[in-house]
């Protein structure tokens, strides 16, 4: 079952095609990765899909039909560029956000409680954005964009700007989110940043889908059958074919599997009396699939 | 509707919440009880007694001199170098010369006044009048006329009284206090309070926190909310000077100044005199026009605000397209002061009929009683209209401005977005 579905979504502003013919489903209870780079329409696909603007062809369905202006309350969107009132105090303001998206005040009142203690936010309840710290107010960003419990949360970048250990503290909210059930967009041109949290993905580049599926199957296409050895020792003769680097770790050597499977590999690496750091195959990331397959387009 | 509901309150609370919201409050009734307080207070506070020493060469005044409370005129005691001694330590005395100079053409050359400060300008116009009166009475006597007989043949002072064809009448004054007072506070209100407007969509803008507005609720409504909101920080603002004015001229001012608010009555700028406020008072029409020209005028006003800062980034680059929008306001304040003048030319009529005009122009017209019944229903009705036409044109401007970023927008750009499809 797919809770957002766009199918063949045109939409352009003046003479710039910003999606041209854009088609992605995003599976329930899944984490969906909206990748590509700046300019690519990643954005336009997010508003379109928070009925900010509407596609000038092609329609959005939501849980199967046609989406409707109510289903904005069951959305929650954390935008890349991160806007709060500078002189409005926290708290007033997740709840005021909070009331937008269809909470009484009471409950919003007492999720923000909640969420702040959970965030440890308590002392700051009281206080203006402008005291608080960006890691604090990213915090409270997160806190206003899923307090009404969206099914579908839409976060744009959401890495940028968080220190390694907040940005681990987010990480597991958003697995929590998952469990609890919900679906999770993001959206990133930092593809590496969330290759390992993505069920799925959808790749854009210059307003086209370029590239569709699970995170899985997409690095299993496009791995290029060779493993790395990292090893110590003379470099045996039978390498003399192939560019041996010294690294810091030690001697590395990229060997094909077409001619021999890892085994075999090691097994002549054992009987040439080397001692072996590491071997693996080689898989390539999100970024470099992406590079292939931009460079491939322009060829 | 509760998505413009909660809008609507929280920027009625946040702006209510501010420091600069109450100071404008207690300021604005401050001031205008100032206007009428402070020329009394000053000349209650100041009560030392000035003497003036005179020497009186003309004889003009043959028996007592006009001393009054305090000011003491009496013969000069003491003669040459003694005399200017005393001068010279004393700073609140002087020396007034009386020669026969004064009954000749140019009275100011038999006059002179010797002090170390000049005579201030109340002693002044006292003696003037004093001066002229004698000398005047001294010429009547040579003449064989007595003051009597001159003043019985002069014809009195008086005033025009504007009298309504159904026979009731209202002393011109208070209209004219009326007049000004509303169409200054409506101008005041419309101007201030619409920036605000502007100040508070590119902020919004700016702030970034626009983009998560408008995936909770449609642009309209936020556009609405934030008009409505503001609407309602202004209406509780001119509420409460009211009130305050209404308790610092009826109460306090009385009972602070006593009896000499009576005597210096004439010192207060006449449109502002307390017979002019209180006024306000006696017609609840009034502030009733009032209240529908603010209400369907600040709409239209803060609508095409709302617009203009929607298309910018920054505030600072609202400058140059707030023009359009603030000139007619101002051409409407210049045209009220044509309209307090002449309350029924064609200028007045017309400018009450054209809506970015006819909140402002339409109190003076009002307050003069100068609109027939079927000139104001004409006038509201347009104004309705305009507020309509201009939210909708401010809505399709509002709902493309606030998604633009990163560009200067010129007019044209703006006139395009309110006609696209």
């Amino acid at each position: 079952m797919n809770l957002i579905e766009l199918r063949n979504i045109h939409k352009s502003f003046e003479a710039h095609k910003a999606l041209n013919g854009v088609s992605f489903s995003i599976p329930k209870g899944s984490i969906f990765g909206l990748l590509g780079p700046n300019g690519a329409g990643k954005t336009t696909s997010i508003r379109i899909i928070n009925q900010i603007i509407a596609p000038d062809e092609g329609e959005v369905l939501f849980e199967g039909r046609p989406i409707r202006r109510e289903d904005i309350q069951k959305v929650g969107y954390l935008p890349e560029e991160r806007g709060l009132y500078k002189k409005m105090n926290i708290a007033d303001q997740v709840i005021y956000l909070g009331q937008l998206k269809g909470l009484s005040k009471s409950e919003a009142t007492h999720r923000c409680k909640q969420w702040f203690e959970r965030f440890d936010l308590q002392k700051w309840w009281n206080k203006n954005v402008a005291d608080l710290s960006k890691g604090m107010q990213q915090k409270v960003q997160f806190i206003a964009t899923i307090l009404h419990e969206p099914d579908l949360v839409i976060l744009d970048e959401p890495f940028s700007g968080f220190d390694p250990v907040n940005a681990e503290i987010l990480k597991e909210e958003i697995l929590n989110l998952k469990q609890r059930g919900a679906t999770i967009l993001f959206s990133s041109h930092r593809m590496e940043s969330v290759e390992t949290l993505c069920d799925s993905l959808v790749m854009i580049h210059q307003s086209k889908v370029v590239l569709s599926g699970t995170t899985r199957e997409i690095r299993q296409a496009h791995k290029s059958s060779e493993i790395e050895l990292v090893f110590e020792g003379n470099t045996p003769d039978w390498m003399q074919g192939f560019s041996v680097a010294q690294t810091e770790d030690g001697n590395k050597v990229v060997l094909p599997m077409a001619e021999h499977s890892v085994n075999e590999w090691l097994q002549k690496a054992l009987q040439s009396q080397l001692t072996i750091h590491s071997c693996r195959e080689l898989i390539p990331g999100l970024n470099e699939i992406f590079i292939q397959i931009v460079q491939n387009s322009a060829l | 509707m509760r998505a413009i509901y909660l809008i609507l309150s929280r920027e009625l609370f946040v702006r209510v919440k501010t420091k600069q919201f109450w100071i404008l409050s207690i300021l604005g009734p401050v001031l205008m009880s100032a206007f009428i307080a402070v020329p009394i207070i000053i000349a209650k506070m100041d009560d030392s007694t000035q003497t003036i020493w005179v020497q009186d060469d003309a004889q003009l005044w043959k028996q007592q001199l006009p001393s009054r409370e305090k000011l003491l005129l009496i013969p000069a005691p003491l003669k040459g170098q003694a005399l200017i001694d005393s001068l010279a330590q004393d700073e609140n005395l002087g020396l007034l010369t009386v020669t026969a100079e004064v009954f000749g053409k140019d009275p100011g050359k038999g006059l002179k006044f010797t002090s170390q400060s000049p005579m201030s300008l109340k002693v002044q116009d006292y003696l003037k009048e004093n001066i002229s009166k004698t000398v005047e009475d001294k010429k009547l006597e040579e003449n064989g006329v007595s003051r009597a007989k001159l003043d019985s043949l002069k014809t009195p002072d008086f005033e025009f009284q504007s009298v309504k064809p159904e026979g009731s009448s209202q002393s011109s004054e208070k209209a004219f206090g009326l007049a000004s007072v509303g169409s200054m506070l409506m101008y005041f209100f419309i101007l201030i309070y619409g920036m605000q407007v502007l100040r508070g969509v590119s902020e919004e803008k700016s702030n970034r926190i626009m983009e998560v507005l408008i995936s909770s609720v449609q642009p309209f409504q936020l556009m609405m909310g934030k008009i409505l909101g503001i609407a309602a920080t202004a209406l509780l603002q001119f509420l409460i000077w009211i009130g305050l004015t209404m308790i610092v001229i009826t109460l306090v001012l009385p009972a602070f100044l006593g009896d000499a608010a009576a005597g210096s009555a004439n010192a207060t700028p006449q449109s502002m005199s307390p017979d002019a406020l209180s006024a306000m008072a006696d017609v609840p029409g009034f502030l009733l026009v009032f209240f529908f020209y603010f209400i369907f005028g600040f709409l239209t006003y803060a609508a095409l605000f709302a617009a203009i800062g929607s298309a910018v980034d920054q505030e600072q680059d609202a400058q140059q397209l707030t023009f359009p929008v603030t000139i007619p306001i101002i051409i409407a304040f210049v045209l009220a002061q044509t309209a307090v003048a002449q309350p029924h030319s064609a200028t007045a009529f017309w400018s009450s009929m054209i809506p970015l005009t006819a909140p402002v122009v339409m109190m003076a017209r009002f307050a003069y009683d100068a609109v027939a019944p079927w000139e104001l229903a004409l006038s509201m009705v347009t104004m309705v209209l305009s507020f309509v036409f201009f939210t909708y044109i401010s809505a399709r401007i509002y709902r493309i401005g606030v998604l633009m970023y990163g560009k200067k927008v010129t007019l044209k750009e703006i006139a395009r977005w309110a006609f696209k499809k």
